[in-house]
């Protein structure tokens, strides 16, 4: 278990974020994890939200490794940081991967910034 | 920025070249191809024969096309070359680049050209800060094509050069070797390529071919100017004014990655082309009777953007707007903060006097409806965030102590705040424009709670706190002995006692006591801050004051509509007028283009605006002032579904007609006629109330 699968598992308890109550829309993360793709799709329907372990098409796929997904839901890295150094990558509807950040954790244990990529010392 | 620099863009994509069109980077001289804030050409340097070329001439076709009328050799008095060369460049996601040769000779000519080119990645804060690169750069001429790539980690960008005549392709750029008739011609067409480049080598963004976006680019400005209201007036200055901004505003428009196909106004040009919260919110204010579009694209991205996490590297809190996007190499690698950064303290509150205002000009209840939990958010932002003091004001103090902005009002220099006496407050610092906004956002957002959430409680709320606040700053911040409002409070909730023109943002947001105004428009119009052609934005007299200190005694275009607006507000039509004239006037020793900032010199003693030198022009909140003071001038209000027309103008305008005002009420035309007389110098005494009756008209849909 990585950060990343803690975030899904604490969604999926949420099950509803307020500030998507205009949103009804599916985004699908693609997680890189060596050979493997772990997919997790998630329905939002006027902001309730639902996780699947499903591949199926969705409105905004959004590419990354393990590592990179585990620093941005820690919050080490913003995901348009990691999009414009090309560690991630987006297929389809850009806006919903703004959006997508308010299913985030409201406040990381860790606050962003040159200290903490600089100390992780690995590529991202 | 010298004279001879030649600028072309197209939204983030720009080029700084010289009058020759050639690039030739140094560190003092920043030009370029510049693409989402990375540099991708540092060199473009075109020889014939050897020879570098002479400009007879550089025509702006439009603000993203440019043409260079060329002949061979330098330095020579008389020019009697036997060859021209034409470029012609449009801005794409790159440029395109026509390059015509001919030959004016009776026998025939071998001409060899070549474009030397190189690409240094540079980012914009680089540039500025003269940094070096922590990656690597390659350049590889594979099949006609010429390649320069970059890369750190898994940043990568790059360059391709292509043409459609054959080139010998080597590193450093390209070679034609030509025959030409006697009057041939010889043309090629090179394609400049920026490319931003994700995992798997695909483009971030997926690029259109440069012909579509240029002729799509012609149509969309001639529809731009098209949709605009249109003005007649006496004054051929006016009207000259409102094309350069019309057009330098289209010329501003961004299309940030999430927007589609629309835009919204970025910053200035070209080195601020991106999203900025406080200057988007303020243009898309100004342009709101002319062009209510770029209010819908800024309230939609910034709205989907507003913080949703306390971060204190970005100083981000949940509700708060963003203050800016960039995408260069340093942001992405997190070494400045800008992915967004959320320091600003005033783009939350006004976020929601845009959607108030946008709603009042539009109509556009969906807007409110759909962003109604980002309203409520930043609304609750500035209660549960930026009580810095936890006395009830609005106050800021960054977080990001290395790379976060210490000044986080529209005053952002680190001397833009100060007393008196010319010390600097502490933090965190609580200026009253602040308070302004604050309480304007809790008036309008009871308007938008009652009218389009049905939710009359937190309307009653809302109006209740913002009375509150205004109560309380009504005495906090109140100078009895200076009769007007401190610049702020600083950390210890002292008044920072400075005389500024924030005061009258405060007339423009309601949060001034009716009987306290007149005072307040005095000083506005006094011999301390107006200099005649505008008020400054620190008086004279203050010990910081110095008629070309940036934020302390210069005069801001931008400052000034909205003080005008303010003093329209509290009924003071003449003294609006006459801050609309002396700017407008000023515009006229720049072509109609406002620089963002002139000296505050008396006017009587310079006779001209002495433009403050900064780097970008146009500034989009400048560019926007004009369109206010017409606004403001023509007193033009929307009072549910009609237009007010109340005019108070100066004289010098004479008659005016702006036609096919777009709004809730379809279109509707105003008429006015210059009638205050305004002078040209400060005001010793008190205001008066408008001498000149003002008439009070409805606008209807023309018949």
């Amino acid at each position: 278990m990585t950060a990343i699968d803690d975030f899904f598992a604490d969604l999926e308890r949420r099950g509803h974020e307020p500030m998507l109550r205009r949103l009804s829309a599916t985004v699908r993360w693609d997680i890189l994890d060596g050979d493997r793709i772990d997919h997790r799709l998630v329905r939002i329907e006027h902001g309730d939200v639902m996780v699947a372990a499903s591949d199926e098409p969705a409105d905004c796929v959004i590419i990354a490794e393990r590592a990179v997904c585990d620093d941005v839901v820690s919050g080490r890295t913003s995901a348009l940081a990691a999009l414009l150094r090309g560690a991630a990558a987006i297929d389809g509807d850009f806006e919903l991967m703004v959006l997508a950040q308010r299913l985030l954790p409201r406040t990381p244990g860790a606050s962003g910034g040159r200290a903490v990529v600089a100390a992780e010392g690995r590529p991202s | 920025m010298s004279e001879d620099v030649v600028r072309t863009l197209n939204g983030s994509t720009f080029v700084v070249c010289d009058r020759r069109g050639d690039i030739e980077t140094s560190p003092n001289d920043p030009t370029g191809l510049f693409s989402f804030d990375t540099r991708f050409l540092s060199r473009w340097v075109l020889t014939v024969d050897g020879e570098r070329l002479t400009a007879l001439s550089t025509d702006d076709l439009q603000y993203f096309e440019t043409r260079f009328f060329l002949v061979p050799g330098t330095g020579t008095v008389y020019v009697d070359a036997k060859t021209t060369v034409i470029r012609q460049r449009a801005v794409a996601d790159g440029f395109l680049e026509q390059l015509t040769v001919l030959n004016h000779d009776v026998k025939p000519v071998e001409l060899t050209i070549r474009i030397e080119a190189a690409a240094d990645f540079a980012d914009l804060f680089e540039v500025k800060d003269a940094l070096q690169k922590k990656g690597s750069r390659s350049v590889a001429a594979v099949a006609g094509q010429l390649v320069m790539s970059y890369r750190r980690e898994t940043f990568h960008r790059s360059t391709t050069v292509t043409s459609t005549q054959p080139a010998e392709v080597d590193e450093h750029g390209l070679t034609f070797i030509t025959h030409i008739e006697p009057h041939g011609s010889w043309s090629t067409e090179l394609t400049i390529r920026a490319v931003i480049l994700g995992p798997g080598e695909r483009p971030l963004k997926p690029t259109a071919a440069a012909d579509d976006v240029r002729r799509e680019m012609l149509e969309n400005l001639d529809r731009w100017v098209a949709r605009a209201p249109r003005l007649t007036c006496d004054s051929e200055s006016l009207v000259a004014t409102y094309r350069r901004s019309l057009i330098d505003l289209a010329a501003l428009r961004f299309s940030p990655i999430i927007a589609g196909p629309d835009s919204l106004p970025a910053a200035g040009l070209p080195w601020f082309m991106t999203i900025f919260g406080r200057d988007s919110i303020f243009t898309s204010l100004q342009a709101l009777p002319f062009a209510p579009e770029l209010a819908t694209t800024t309230l939609r991205v910034l709205g989907d953007w507003q913080g949703n996490r306390v971060d204190d590297f970005r100083d981000e809190d949940p509700g708060r707007i963003l203050h800016e996007v960039r995408y260069g190499e340093l942001s992405a690698f997190q070494e400045r903060p800008h992915t967004p950064y959320y320091g600003t303290a005033d783009a939350t509150p006004l976020y929601v006097v845009l959607m108030d205002e946008y709603e009042r000009w539009t109509g556009d209840g969906g807007l409110v409806r759909q962003y109604e939990q980002e309203l409520r958010a930043a609304l609750r932002w500035i209660d549960d965030y930026a009580d810095l003091q936890g006395n009830g004001y609005v106050a800021y103090q960054r977080r990001n102590e290395e790379t976060g902005l210490e000044n986080q009002c529209w005053k952002d220099s680190w001397d833009g705040i100060s007393y008196r006496d010319g010390r600097l407050p502490g933090f965190p610092r609580a200026t009253c424009e602040l308070q302004g906004y604050a309480y304007d956002a809790k008036m309008r957002g009871a308007r938008l709670a009652r009218e389009f959430w049905d939710d009359p409680a937190f309307a009653d709320d809302l109006e209740r706190a913002a009375a509150d606040l205004k109560n309380r700053f009504n005495r906090d911040f109140w100078i009895e002995g200076g009769q007007y409002y401190a610049l702020a409070l600083d950390a210890d909730g002292a008044r920072v006692d400075a005389l500024a023109s924030n005061i009258g943002h405060l007339l423009w947001s309601g949060i001034v006591d009716a009987d306290r105004a007149p005072a307040v428009a005095g000083h506005l119009l006094g011999p301390r801050l107006f200099s005649g052609w505008g008020v400054r934005t620190l008086a004279e007299g203050e010990a910081r004051y110095n008629p070309i200190g940036y934020h302390n005694g210069t005069v801001w275009p931008f400052d000034n509509s909205f003080i005008a607006w303010g003093l329209r507000r509290y009924g003071f039509h003449v003294e609006a007028a006459r801050i609309a004239a002396g700017n407008l006037e000023a515009a006229d020793f720049y072509h109609g283009r406002l620089p963002e900032a002139f000296g505050g010199y008396e006017r009587t003693l310079t006779k001209y605006p002495v433009e403050f030198p900064t780097a970008c022009s146009p500034q989009a909140w400048s560019t926007g002032a004009p369109l206010l003071y017409l606004r403001t001038m023509l007193g033009l209000e929307p009072h549910g579904d009609h237009l007010v027309v109340e005019p108070a103008l100066p004289v010098g305008i004479g008659r005016i007609e702006l036609l096919d005002i777009p709004g809730r009420w379809g279109r509707v035309d105003a008429f006015g006629r210059g009638l205050v007389e305004v002078g040209t110098g400060a005001d010793g005494g008190s205001p008066t109330r408008p001498a000149t009756p003002v008439r009070r008209a409805y606008a209807f849909p023309p018949t």
